[in-house]
C-alpha cells in the first residue's frame, strides 16, 4: 500500500482498471477452489449436479481467461510486458493446457488426444502461450460434440499448433472476417472471438523472431465436421 | 502420484486459510501424507530451519511480512533449503519482477493461479524429474565446487533443449564467477545467436564492466533497463559502474528507482542510505536506513551498520532518546550474530560515554566486545577489526585497540593499503611511535613461517610445507600471502603427483575467497587458471548449434 498515497491524485482509469482486475482475479481464484471442492464432492456422492458444477467451472474459468487477456493486452500496450522466453517441452505444455480443463473434460465426457513428438522443444513464454491455449481450448470445449485434439509440429517457419474439435465448425461469416482481426474498423473486435484472436496475434507478435511474424488462422475440416484453430509460433 | 512422490515431505506457505486447505487437499488426494502448512514467511523459515522438506510450495504474496521471494532467498542463503529441495512459487500473475532475479534466486518453477490438482500434479512430476536429472550438478554447487559443476554442465550437453539451455546459462554464470570471461562470453554470444535472451545480453554487459569497458557496459545496462524496467539486478550493476566513475548522484537516483519497485530488499536499501549520505542527502539516507531496518527486522540480511548510521543521523539532530532506543533494539536484534553485535556494543559504549561519561557500563560493553572477537576471530573482516579498533581508541581503550590491530596486521601484513590505514589510524590517535612495534610482531611471525617453508621446499619436502602453510592459514585465515603460497605449493604437488581431492578443495576454496575479495587479483586468477589446467577436463567443444 506504500505507493497508494503517492498515486493518490495521479490515479486514472487505466490504473484503476488494472487494480480492480487483479482483485477480481484473486476472487476468481478462490471461487475456482470452492467450485473444485464442490465438483469433487459431487463426483464422490454422485449427486446429479456434476454437469452444473462443470458448467459453473467453465464459466468462471472463462471470466478468468478473459481477464488474463485484458491484463496482458494492457501491459503489452503500455510496453511493460516482460517476455519470459525459455525452452519448453511442447508435449508437456499441451498436456498441461488440457489438464487446466481436466474437471470439465471428465465431467462432460469429452475425449481428448495430444498429437506431438515427445522430443519436440520450442522457445516461448509459457504463461503467455498458456493464455492463448486456454482461450482456444475453452472455445473448442464450448462447440465440440465429444472430441478435442491438440496437434503440434515443427516447421522451418515456426511451431504449428492446432486445436481441433468435432462440432459444427466456425460459421462462414467468421471465417471470412478473420483477416480483419488487426483492423479495428472491421467491427470484428466487437465479439469475443475477435478479442481472442486479437489477443493471440498480440502474443504471437511478442514472440517475433528473425523477422518472422506468427499468425493465427481459423478453418473448418474439409472432410468431417468441426473447426480448427491453428497458430504458427516463430 | 507415484509412490516416490507420496513419500515426500511437503511444506505449503500461504496466508489464506482456504488456499492452504485446498493445496493440502490436492496433495493428499494424490496420496501425499506428510504435508505441513504455514501461514507466514517468518513461521515458514522457522520450520525450514528445523526440518527438511522435499517440496516447498510458497505463495509469492504473503501479506504483511516477508514475501515468497524473501523466503526463498533467505532459506537458500541460510542453507535451510539444499539444492535438493524443489521450490515452487505461486503467483497471481505471470509477470513478476522476480522472474528477472539472479539464477540462484529463482525457484524451480512458477505456477500461476488458479491451479487445479491435475496441473499441480503434472508440474510436480515434471519438476521432480528435472531435479533428479540435475542432481550431480546440484551436489557440486552445494559443495561450492564450481569447477566440477562447470565440467558437469559441459558433459550434460546431450539432454533435451530445455536442459541444454539451462546448463549453458549455468555454465556461463559460473565461468563469470571464476573469471573465465572468454568462456562465459563465448556461451552468451552463442545463446544470443538463437534468441535475444535479456539474461545473455546482461551477461555480456557484466563481462564488459568487469573488463573495465565502462562505456559500452553502461549503454548495455541502460538498454536492458529501458526494455525491462523490472530487471532489478541490472540496476545494481549499473550502480556499481556509476560508483566506479564517482557519479554518485546518478547512482543514488537509479537506486531510488529500484527501491521503489521492490522496497523489501534490505541490502539495496542499505546501499541507498550510504549513497544518499555520500551525496549529503541526510533525509534520503534516514529514509533508506529506516527502511533497511524495517525490512531487515526478521531478515537474515540485516546488518548492524544501518542501525549505527541511523543512530549517527539521530545524534546529529540531537534526538538522543531515539539514539538510545535504536541502539538497544539493535543489540537485542543481533544477540545471535557476534560480528554484528560487536558493532552495536561499540555504538552503545560510544553513546554512553558521550552522554554520561565513562564508567562501569562502558567497561562491560568493551569486555563483551573483546570476548566475542576472541572467539569469532575468523568471522571478523579487516574492515570490522579496523572500525572496532578506531572506536576503542575513541573510548580511550588503547590496549584493546592495539590488540585488534595486531590481529588485522597478522592477516594483512602484505597489503600496503591496510598497513597504510593502520599507520594513519595510529597517527590520528597519537600512537605513531607504536606502529613499528605492531608491524614487527606481525611481520616477524609470518617471516618465521616463510623461512621454515622455504627450507622445507629447498629439501623437496613439499607435503610438509603444505601442512605447515595450511596450519598457518587456520591461524590467520585471511592472509593473502599464506593463501597464495599454499595454493602454489598444492598446485605444484598435484601437477607432479596427480589429483588430490583434499588439496584441490582447499586450493579452490582459498582462491575463490581471494577472488571474492578482489576480482582483479591477478595472482589468484593466475593460480586458478593453473588449477583449472591440472583439473582433468574435456576438450573444449563448441556448444553452438545445440539449441536450435
Amino acid at each position: 500500500m506504500d505507493n497508494m498515497d503517492k498515486a493518490g491524485d495521479a490515479i486514472n482509469l487505466t490504473s484503476a482498471f488494472a487494480m480492480v482486475s487483479h482483485d477480481i482475479k484473486n476472487s476468481l481464484g478462490i471461487l475456482l477452489k470452492f467450485i473444485g471442492m464442490l465438483s469433487e464432492n459431487c463426483e464422490l456422492e454422485q449427486c446429479g449436479m456434476t454437469h452444473q458444477c462443470a458448467d459453473m467451472e467453465y464459466e468462471v474459468r472463462r471470466i478468468n481467461n478473459n481477464l488474463v487477456k485484458l491484463l496482458t493486452l494492457f501491459k503489452a500496450d503500455e510496453g511493460v510486458y516482460l517476455l519470459n522466453v525459455d525452452a519448453h517441452s511442447v508435449k508437456d505444455f499441451l498436456d498441461e493446457a488440457l489438464l487446466e480443463h481436466g474437471v470439465i473434460l471428465r465431467q462432460k465426457g469429452i475425449e481428448y488426444e495430444v498429437e506431438c513428438d515427445h522430443e519436440l522443444y520450442w522457445y516461448f513464454d509459457r504463461n503467455l502461450m498458456m493464455g492463448v491455449m486456454g482461450n482456444a481450448i475453452s472455445n473448442a470445449l464450448r462447440y465440440t460434440s465429444d472430441r478435442i485434439r491438440l496437434t503440434a509440429e515443427a516447421s522451418p517457419r515456426g511451431l504449428a499448433i492446432g486445436v481441433e474439435d468435432n462440432g459444427d465448425g466456425f460459421p462462414a461469416g467468421m471465417l471470412e472476417r478473420q483477416s480483419g482481426v488487426m483492423n479495428p474498423e472491421s467491427g470484428f473486435l466487437n465479439n469475443n472471438t475477435g478479442l481472442g484472436l486479437y489477443f493471440t496475434q498480440t502474443v504471437l507478435d511478442l514472440h517475433q523472431h528473425d523477422g518472422i511474424r506468427g499468425h493465427v488462422k481459423l478453418a473448418n475440416h474439409a472432410d468431417q465436421s468441426g473447426g480448427i484453430f491453428s497458430i504458427l509460433l516463430p | 502420484m507415484d509412490e516416490q512422490q507420496q513419500h515426500l515431505r511437503y511444506l505449503i506457505i500461504d496466508d489464506f486459510d482456504q488456499m492452504r486447505v485446498s493445496f493440502k487437499g490436492m496433495l493428499s488426494c494424490y496420496g501425499a501424507t506428510d504435508v505441513t502448512t504455514v501461514s507466514s514467511g517468518e513461521k515458514a523459515l522457522k520450520l525450514l530451519a528445523n526440518n527438511s522438506y522435499d517440496v516447498v510450495i510458497c505463495d509469492y504474496n504473503l501479506g504483511e511480512g516477508k514475501d515468497g521471494q524473501q523466503v526463498l532467498e533467505e532459506s537458500r542463503h541460510l542453507g535451510y533449503l539444499g539444492h535438493a529441495a524443489t521450490f515452487f512459487m505461486i503467483t497471481a500473475e505471470s509477470n513478476m519482477p522476480m522472474v528477472m532475479s539472479a539464477l540462484e534466486h529463482q525457484p524451480d518453477d512458477y505456477m500461476v493461479k488458479p491451479i487445479n490438482r491435475d496441473v499441480l500434479h503434472h508440474r510436480l512430476t515434471v519438476a521432480l524429474k528435472r531435479k533428479r536429472q540435475l542432481k550431480e550438478i546440484d551436489d557440486a554447487l552445494v559443495r561450492d565446487d564450481k569447477l566440477a559443476a562447470i565440467e558437469l554442465c559441459r558433459g550434460r550437453s546431450g539432454k533435451d533443449l530445455k536442459q541444454r539451455l539451462y546448463l549453458a546459462k549455468l555454465q556461463a554464470e559460473l565461468c563469470l564467477d571464476i573469471k573465465r570471461y572468454s568462456e562465459a562470453e563465448k556461451i552468451f554470444k552463442e545463446i544470443l545467436e538463437i534468441r535475444d535472451f535479456p539474461w545473455a545480453r546482461f551477461g555480456l554487459c557484466k563481462i564488459r564492466f568487469l573488463s573495465a569497458d565502462y562505456e559500452s557496459a553502461e549503454s548495455g545496462f541502460r538498454e536492458l533497463i529501458e526494455q525491462n524496467h523490472l530487471y532489478l539486478e541490472v540496476y545494481d550493476w549499473l550502480v556499481k559502474l556509476l560508483q566506479a566513475r564517482d557519479e554518485t548522484l546518478e547512482a543514488q537516483r537509479l537506486l531510488q528507482d529500484a527501491v521503489q519497485l521492490s522496497p523489501k530488499a534490505v541490502a539495496r536499501q542499505r546501499k541507498l542510505g550510504k549513497l544518499a549520505a555520500v551525496n549529503g542527502d541526510i533525509d534520503g539516507a534516514e529514509k533508506a536506513y529506516q527502511a533497511a531496518i524495517r525490512w531487515g527486522r526478521y531478515s537474515c540480511f540485516a546488518k548492524a551498520i544501518e542501525y549505527r548510521r541511523l543512530a549517527e543521523i539521530y545524534q546529529e539532530r540531537g534526538s538522543i532518546s531515539k539514539v538510545v532506543r535504536l541502539l538497544v533494539e539493535g543489540r537485542k536484534r543481533f544477540s545471535a550474530q557476534p560480528v554484528e553485535r560487536i558493532q552495536m556494543l561499540c555504538g552503545q559504549a560510544l553513546s554512553q560515554r558521550r552522554h554520561q561519561g565513562t564508567g562501569a557500563v562502558v567497561d562491560d560493553y568493551l569486555e563483551e566486545v573483546m570476548r566475542l572477537i576472541d572467539t569469532h576471530k575468523k568471522d571478523m573482516t579487516a574492515e570490522h577489526l579496523f572500525t572496532t579498533a578506531d572506536e576503542c581508541f575513541q573510548l580511550a581503550k588503547h590496549e584493546e585497540a592495539k590488540q585488534l590491530l595486531q590481529i588485522l596486521l597478522s592477516n594483512h601484513h602484505d597489503d600496503d593499503k591496510w598497513v597504510e590505514r593502520v599507520t594513519e589510524l595510529m597517527l590520528r590517535h597519537g600512537r605513531e611511535n607504536e606502529v613499528a612495534q605492531l608491524m614487527t610482531i606481525a611481520r616477524g611471525e609470518l617471516e618465521e613461517i616463510h623461512v621454515k617453508c622455504t627450507e622445507l621446499l629447498r629439501n623437496e619436502r613439499l607435503q610438509q610445507a603444505i601442512t605447515l602453510l595450511n596450519e598457518a592459514i587456520d591461524q590467520y585465515p585471511r592472509n593473502r600471502t599464506l593463501m597464495l603460497m599454499a595454493a602454489g605449493a598444492m598446485i605444484n604437488y598435484m601437477h607432479d603427483n596427480g589429483m588430490d581431492q583434499g588439496y584441490h578443495f582447499r586450493c579452490r576454496y582459498s582462491l575463490n575467497r581471494l577472488l571474492e575479495r578482489d576480482r582483479q587479483d591477478q595472482d589468484a586468477g593466475r593460480f586458478l587458471k593453473m588449477l583449472n589446467k591440472i583439473t582433468p577436463s574435456r576438450v573444449e567443444e563448441s556448444v553452438g548449434g545445440q539449441y536450435g
